[in-house]
């Protein structure tokens, strides 16, 4: 995947033609990205006995492909940050969102990731929002979010995966 | 409030229910200076922090106490007073009776003797108060900080406290 995706761009672009050829690729790469999207087996607090609740039998993510969850940061495409974050954690999961390999996605689910949520204010420990460590791609409010929410935000990333580009890099 | 009901009142306030004869015995023959404090629930003991360590030794290790398991510690800042106290929750898995060891500590310089060697449990609830209150807990095994992360400064419990290392919203309300 290297060579494709890395020099491929930038020798196709000037070739008459080849921007046919990298948007026919952009295709098959997002197609396969967003259908096949494994989590980090990350979770805090109430939120994610919801996400648990998503990933199970009734709601059953893996029907809009996010798999399984991974325990290892290195297998993992997405994280959902379900819950709240303090400042204890704050740079454990930096580290966590660091070794996980490119492309990389970020969904904030539920208040307290959003902004501190209920903690937001008069709080010594919490960290208001996980878009103060992390680039959010996804925002999901509610306290916590009904797994219809959740797999609701989970669509809009993959939509937001499949408008992306392997030019993208290309042009910074 | 008829008058008689506040009278009870005043007295129960003013005179500590002895909730367990026996054992209050045994406590007050051993350690005549140790006070029963009026407490409704739970029979409630004021040490002196330099008499602490003794007085759990003996209610752990004396066979008519036999208070084996710890429950809680817990500490209170009384800004006004000038003053902090740490309660020591014990009970005995026997019978299920309770004890609270109340000691009080000047805010200027709280510092008690730890009683983590004595119950392994109290290892965890010593360094909450420690980080929280600012509390001192002396010859504590491992005195870092349990829930906070390591670049705090100040004790977010007390009364007075402002955070200055992280962001810290007032409400504006």
């Amino acid at each position: 995947m290297g060579i494709i995706l890395d020099k491929l761009p930038s020798v196709l672009e000037p070739v008459p033609g080849g921007n046919f050829v990298l948007a026919c690729l952009d295709d098959v790469i997002n197609w396969a990205r967003s259908n096949s999207l494994w989590p980090l087996t990350f979770g805090t607090s109430c939120c994610a006995i919801e996400m648990m609740h998503t990933g199970c039998a009734r709601h059953d993510w893996s029907r809009f492909g996010f798999e399984v969850n991974r325990a290892s940061p290195r297998q993992a495409d997405m994280i959902v940050v379900a819950g709240t974050i303090v400042y204890k954690l704050a740079p454990l999961l930096k580290r966590l969102y660091d070794q996980m390999p490119e492309p990389k996605y970020v969904v904030a689910m539920g208040s307290c990731a959003i902004s501190g949520g209920p903690f937001h204010y008069n709080s010594y420990s919490t960290l208001n929002g996980v878009d103060k460590i992390l680039p959010v791609d996804v925002y999901i409010p509610g306290c916590p979010p009904r797994p219809e929410a959740l797999i609701h935000g989970l669509l809009q990333l993959q939509k937001k995966i499949k408008t992306e580009s392997i030019k993208d890099k290309l042009h910074g | 409030m008829s008058e008689e009901i506040k009278n009870t009142q005043e007295n129960t306030a003013e005179a500590p229910q002895i909730h367990d004869a026996e054992l209050h015995a045994v406590i007050s023959g051993a350690f005549p200076d140790v006070a029963l404090v009026a407490s409704p629930q739970i029979a409630t003991y004021a040490v002196k922090p330099e008499k602490l360590l003794a007085f759990a030794a003996f209610i752990r290790d004396d066979a008519r106490c036999g208070f084996d398991f710890p429950v809680l510690v817990t500490g209170v800042d009384r800004a006004p007073e000038n003053r902090m106290e740490v309660f020591y929750h014990l009970l005995r898995t026997r019978d299920g009776h309770k004890v609270v060891i109340k000691i009080d500590l000047d805010r200027a310089n709280p510092a008690l003797p730890s009683l983590a060697m004595l119950y392994r449990s109290f290892d965890w609830h010593e360094r909450e108060q420690m980080e929280l209150l600012g509390i001192t807990f002396e010859g504590h095994p491992d005195p870092r900080k349990l829930l906070l992360d390591d670049t705090y400064t100040g004790y977010p419990l007390r009364k007075e406290y402002e955070d200055e290392a992280h962001e810290y919203i007032k409400r504006p309300y």
